[in-house]
């Protein structure tokens, strides 16, 4: 008999998302993503000296600042016509910045966002490891807020499930190593304050260069031996979900990591664009725009190099997220897109390490599109970039410059992209009278997250959610599961809708 | 076994002073959430959207449950938009403002954790598109007559949240200066303890970041700013702003961001260490 449930918030993931889902039959036959927060950065941004555009943005997020302070900087460098002469050294130690919070994230997102969708806490016994046994001595209070309750699909093996619980509490550890590695060279996180237009602040020494490679290598060792393991034996014991939350197929990434090799900059993890999996083309970033029929501001489709549209509370639509598109297509980014795109542009080290790893999993790179997937990628990026991180930092020169002058020009304009872990983010800014006069970002889960477009497109998750089964609707473990491997980054409202007994225009709040 | 039980609201914020808690090192995150702080007395973590397992009316259920057993302490992360009637920003039906005037009114007592909730941080800046308030503000004009806490910053150094929580978890009083941040923490100003004060004395003064010497011409708040940044340092003791060769940006105050702004311009000191 069919029944309305509301999943509100759906936890462990950032920000505040609601998500409503339409269920016939068991399967999801319309999903709907909306956003619950506005708070209107670019705005603020306005009228401000340029320079301040870095700290302020980086504020849009806690979890992965470092992607708007990066994306911000270089719409920066670009406005101030340095994009070219930024040091070596400046590159090296930005990318240092950056690829930690990348490691960051990976570990806390499937350590600590994901995994206790498949482990069970109250599943333990003394003696196996003091972590096991801080549970236990936990699991005799009278509440167990904040693990019980939860949603329950659990099916690993004892000895699989303690090992991965013990590595659960390991990795709150080894995520903040991650954070520790990137204050060695950003100064404090959340919120760093190391990169700046014209390079980064402070010169790395030799010092600095051993404290990284040693905290890398606490973090490698983790990241090889465990979190490679705990992947594989969830994925072993949950293999539905290579075919779950499978979206379009269609792939963007703007590229990240820019090195200079032979005089020219190349990034380590290439842009590009995808479509279904099979055509291949180079970014061109003209083509993107936002469109906001289902969204709460005026207007229908808007640029980001000069529209800032304005809120509109009486709008008909559903969410304060925008839907970026590309060439008027909707695309999925994040971890897997950056790993298809590189994989397609046959990148090493990436397409070796992808192969070898996909090889592991028995699967082809076109299981990337799905739940296990995304998660996999994740892991990936990981494993590639801790090594990387280490080339990284073997590459600095400590005489050497690690930040130029410049002047900032009367009137100019700039454009930043750069990636996020969750995806493909976007600045752009122009200069009238040395201040800001227009800003725009266009963040990742933007274009996950996003409501439908004028042509009637999902947003990726939308998208992947359609179509999914959903054993039971009082605990929808595969609706929470998918929204998860998106890593959205918003704190989520889903409500599921069973269309036969309810009347849907009841339960949305803003049609 | 003593515990204190704690709701942590999220409102219109970043997750970022969710995630420097999960930075900390001296107590280390594990031991917060399944160990106890301090022999025989725990936290009781009963809603925290980050971290917590289950999701939707499960968990809600859970908090309004104990929210109506009134004794906890609440913990607010983010703004308050006030505009149109808060609806700027919402967890499921209802508004960040609805929710914070019911959570309040049954807390024991509030504790806000970062420059957000604490005085309205960065969304607040001009033009404050959605009308945000802090929280103290918000209080005050509804007349709910609860203590606040400010642990101000973007985002607060672990130690300042979990050293306040130490206290109250030991019964011990806890001074607060005027904007009702704890006097053990926000007692100083940055400039007073800083590692750069010769240079400011010996009016070394850097004009780039490629040169040595205090970094007051280029921004630094840090003769305005009140923490204990320059002694505690950041992220397990690594580095923090000024080490790393950065202005401090005053992130603690009321100031941050408007009166501090432009971010990476000397502000003008009529007085200094006062």
């Amino acid at each position: 008999m069919g029944k309305k449930i509301i999943i509100d918030p759906v936890t462990r993931i950032e920000g505040h998302l609601k998500v409503e889902v339409e269920i016939e039959n068991k399967k999801v036959i319309d999903a709907k993503c909306s956003g619950m927060l506005y708070r209107g950065i670019e705005k603020i941004l306005a009228g401000r000296d340029p320079l301040d555009a870095c700290q302020i943005t980086q504020r849009i997020c806690g979890v992965c600042p470092v992607a708007h302070a990066s994306a911000s900087t270089l719409a920066l460098d670009d406005a101030f016509g340095i994009k070219e002469k930024i040091p070596e050294n400046a590159l090296l130690v930005r990318n240092l910045i950056h690829a930690s919070n990348h490691i960051h994230n990976s570990i806390l997102h499937f350590y600590h966002l994901t995994l206790l969708d498949f482990i069970d806490v109250s599943k333990v016994k003394n003696g196996i490891s003091s972590e096991i046994d801080l549970v236990c001595k936990f699991l005799q209070r009278d509440n167990h807020s904040p693990f019980i309750p939860r949603e329950d699909d659990f099916r690993l093996p004892e000895d699989i499930n303690l090992r991965i619980l013990h590595n659960y509490i390991k990795g709150l550890e080894i995520r903040r190593y991650a954070h520790q590695l990137l204050s060695i060279f950003g100064g404090k996180m959340p919120h760093q304050c190391g990169i700046v237009p014209g390079g980064v602040t402070q010169k790395v020494d030799a010092g600095k260069i051993e404290n990284g490679i040693g905290k890398l290598k606490d973090i490698k060792e983790f990241i090889e031996l465990y979190y490679f393991r705990d992947l594989k034996d969830v994925a072993k014991f949950y293999p539905e979900y290579f075919e779950i939350g499978s979206s379009y197929g269609n792939y963007l990434t703007y590229g990240i990591f820019p090195l200079k090799e032979n005089g020219e900059i190349k990034r380590f993890q290439p842009s590009g664009v995808v479509y279904n999996f099979e055509k291949f083309e180079e970014l061109n970033p003209d083509k993107i725009t936002e469109h906001i029929v289902n969204s709460w501001y005026k207007g229908e489709i808007v640029n980001p190099k000069f529209d800032n549209p304005e809120p509109d509370i009486d709008k008909e639509g559903y969410s304060w997220i925008k839907s970026p598109r590309y060439d008027d297509n909707a695309f999925e980014v994040g971890p897997a897109a950056r790993l298809i795109v590189a994989y397609m542009k046959n990148q090493e080290p990436w397409k070796k390490e992808i192969d070898n790893i996909l090889n592991e999993f028995n699967m082809d790179i076109s299981k990337l599109n799905s739940v296990l997937g995304r998660h996999i990628a994740r892991f990936i990026e990981a494993k590639v970039l801790v090594n990387e991180c280490i080339n990284w930092l073997l590459k600095i020169r400590p005489e050497d410059d690690f930040y130029i002058d410049f002047e900032i020009p009367e009137n100019s304009e700039g454009i930043g992209l750069s990636e996020g872990a969750r995806g493909a983010v976007g600045h752009w800014i122009i200069i009238k009278n040395k201040k800001i006069f227009h800003y725009q970002v266009i963040s990742p889960t933007t274009w996950n997250a996003s409501p439908k477009d004028k042509n009637g497109n999902h947003g990726a998750i939308e998208k992947a959610l359609i179509g999914t089964e959903v054993k039971d609707i009082e605990n929808p473990v595969e609706i929470l599961r998918i929204i998860r491997s998106f890593d959205p980054c918003l704190a989520c409202a889903v409500q599921i809708i069973d269309k036969k007994k309810v009347n849907k225009k009841e339960f949305i709040i803003w049609a | 076994m003593e515990k204190i039980k704690v709701i942590w609201f999220q409102a219109g914020g970043c997750t970022g002073c969710t995630i420097s808690l999960l930075n900390s090192s001296s107590i280390k995150i594990k031991n917060l959430l399944l160990d106890e702080i301090v022999p025989g007395k725990i936290i009781s973590l009963i809603f925290q959207p980050t971290i917590m397992a289950g999701s939707g009316e499960k968990v809600i259920e859970v908090m309004r449950e104990e929210s109506f057993k009134k004794d906890f302490v609440l913990v607010v992360e983010g703004v308050i938009p006030t505009k149109d009637n808060g609806v700027y920003g919402k967890v499921g039906e209802k508004t960040f403002l609805e929710i914070l005037c019911d959570l309040a009114e049954k807390s024991n007592g509030i504790i806000c954790i970062g420059s957000c909730s604490s005085f309205g941080g960065i969304p607040k800046g001009f033009p404050n598109p959605i009308g945000c308030k802090s929280v103290k503000e918000i209080i005050d004009e509804k007349g709910i007559g609860k203590k606040v806490i400010n642990i101000s910053g973007c985002p607060p150094h672990p130690d300042w949240f979990l050293g306040t929580i130490t206290k109250i978890i030991a019964n011990l009083p806890i001074e607060l200066d005027e904007l009702n941040r704890p006097f053990d923490f926000y007692g100083k100003l940055i400039h007073e303890n800083c590692l750069r004060r010769p240079y400011f004395d010996k009016g070394k003064f850097a004009k780039s970041f490629s040169e040595e010497g205090c970094l007051y011409l280029l921004g630094c708040k840090g003769p305005f700013t009140h923490a204990d940044c320059p002694i505690r340092e950041w992220n397990g003791g690594i580095n923090w702003c000024i080490k790393n060769n950065s202005p401090c940006f005053g992130c603690t105050e009321p100031e941050f961001i408007d009166e501090n702004s432009p971010l990476f311009k000397r502000k003008e000191i009529e007085k200094i260490g006062e």
